[in-house]
């Protein structure tokens, strides 16, 4: 049997839960300084951490209601990596990240950085470059508007951080794959409205230049529903991409969830022309507070390339600002070469 | 002459029909949003439970809803919501009197205007229901800077002024 132990959430991104839609948080910015969301949580959004996540809430600490000026979070991400297949047998433990992230809040301003370790591919422990993955400045409008300029991943569907998954490769999402961007921002009472201009890729820029756009709108309906439509546009050296996304982070109870991701690649190199589908849907249920199992289903599809993907797994938050996440993965290669490949995957996340 | 004419009105009342809700068989949703990141605050709980009283073919009355039985979804906002700004402990209910209501049990939606009392205070509201089967559904919208009530904030969140209230709630003739 071919078994792939395989951790590969080697994505620094910044954690979010857009499962927090069940609880009527259909807008990131409530919990989260990047209005996109992920990154360092606001005050708001680590009291409501605290009360919403954890099976175990170990310490309540009611603040005295004011907003701070400096907030400081920490990151660490550990994973195992096992891998046995045909051609690869391979086990490992992973430290993948160790990183700090502040923001400082002056009236109407924001400004976050973080800061860590990154080990470039083919490179040891010992060779890893100090790098801030993410850094932007942001002007908060009073009318529900904002403006930031930086390094951080555009808004186009929605920000999950399991890079592992096909469809965020698929759309150029990967690790280390952050632009730096100008993005404006706003929120209706039902709508939300994204457009950034992309300037350029943070890393691999011998190979990526990326230059483009995102344009992305969202719809709520009723308290826990949200829709959204997303449109991309990036130029790299040598291909030229148009996706296109529909969203669904849907709460359906209190306690299920379904998170809908259906995408279209248009890719053009030169008088090549590629249409690629990539679609990832997953549905998870709370059945304690803090305990939740999921099942996924994904798949990437175009004339050169065909991948299925079905995943099982389950999140747990025994205690405030921990989360452990096994998921277990069957692949499918169909096209270009057939082969079928199981993953599982541990994932301890910690924060504070 | 003055024990005739109270015989009548004793009379007369004794055959008034009534309406009578249950908290139990009943459940009271309200929708407030949070700003500036436009979150949906949710608050359930159960029906209101009260009396109303027909004459000549006019209902009227009060509902009384408990307070201290609305939940949010969070523990720490239901507490800063009851202990906070509605203040249970001297206010442990919120009352909605209602004034000259046609009782039709027709699907029909219908205007309504009354009373509400909170944290002491009366003012008026009014909104919409209708009665199907039994069954009540009425709808308003109050405003939070109409009673003594300090704007709801939390960590730079903001609860804007309006908050939609709907009732869903079984009546009985009796």
């Amino acid at each position: 049997m071919k078994t792939l132990l395989l951790v590969l959430l080697l994505s620094l991104k910044a954690q979010a839960y857009p499962e927090m839609i069940k609880h009527g948080y259909q807008s990131c910015t409530a919990c989260h300084f990047s209005p996109s969301g992920g990154g360092i949580l606001n005050q708001y959004g680590k009291m409501i951490s605290k009360e919403l996540l954890p099976t175990m809430n170990i310490y309540r600490e009611d603040t005295d209601e004011e907003e701070k000026w400096f907030h400081i979070a920490g990151k660490t991400r550990h994973l195992q990596l096992n891998q046995d297949n045909d051609i690869i047998k391979n086990k490992m433990f992973i430290p993948m990240q160790l990183d700090l992230e502040a923001a400082v809040v002056i009236k109407n301003w924001v400004v976050t950085t973080t800061a860590g370790l990154y080990k470039p591919r083919g490179k040891s422990e010992s060779e890893s470059e100090p790098i801030s993955r993410r850094h932007y400045v942001m002007y908060k409008g009073e009318n529900n508007w904002n403006v930031r300029a930086g390094r951080f991943y555009p808004m186009f569907g929605i920000l999950t951080p399991d890079h592992s998954k096909i469809i965020k490769k698929s759309i150029g999402f990967d690790q280390g794959q952050e632009t730096y961007n100008l993005e404006a921002s706003y929120f209706m009472d039902s709508y939300e409205f994204f457009l950034t201009a992309i300037t350029g890729r943070a890393m691999q820029q011998d190979i990526y230049s990326a230059e483009g756009y995102t344009a992305s709108i969202s719809k709520n309906f009723g308290d826990r529903y949200k829709v959204g439509l997303h449109n991309m546009g990036i130029k790299d050296r040598t291909i030229e991409r148009r996706t296109t996304s529909l969203s669904g982070s849907l709460g359906i109870t209190e306690k299920l969830h379904i998170l809908s991701e259906n995408t279209r690649i248009i890719s053009e190199a030169g008088i090549s022309k590629t249409s690629t589908w990539a679609t990832n849907q997953v549905a998870s249920f709370e059945v304690y507070k803090g305990i939740i199992p999921y099942v996924g289903y994904e798949f990437e599809r175009s004339v050169s390339k065909k991948t299925l993907n079905r995943y099982a797994g389950i999140t747990l938050f025994p205690i405030n600002h921990f989360e452990f996440k096994f998921e277990f993965q069957k692949r499918e290669y169909i096209r270009p070469s057939k082969m079928d490949e199981t993953m599982s995957l541990f994932q301890v996340y910690a924060y504070f | 002459m003055k024990i005739f004419i109270l015989a009548i009105f004793f009379s007369v009342n004794a055959f008034a029909d009534t309406y009578k809700l249950d908290s139990r068989n009943g459940e009271m949703s309200g929708l407030a949003i949070g700003k500036p990141s436009l979150m949906k605050i949710k608050i359930e709980g159960p029906g209101p439970s009260g009396v109303l009283t027909e004459n000549q073919n006019a209902v009227s009355g009060f509902l009384t809803l408990n307070l201290k039985d609305l939940k949010t979804g969070i523990d720490l906002r239901d507490r800063h919501m009851k202990e906070k700004y509605l203040e249970i402990g001297k206010f442990p209910e919120a009352q909605l009197h209602l004034m000259n209501l046609k009782i039709i049990d027709s699907n029909v939606e219908q205007i309504f205007t009354g009373n509400l009392v909170l944290k002491g205070e009366s003012k008026p509201v009014s909104g919409t229901y209708k009665l199907n089967d039994g069954k009540l559904l009425a709808k308003f919208t109050f405003s939070i800077k109409d009673y003594p009530i300090a704007t709801p904030k939390y960590l730079g969140i903001e609860v804007t002024d309006k908050v939609e209230i709907e009732i869903n709630s079984k009546i009985t003739r009796e």
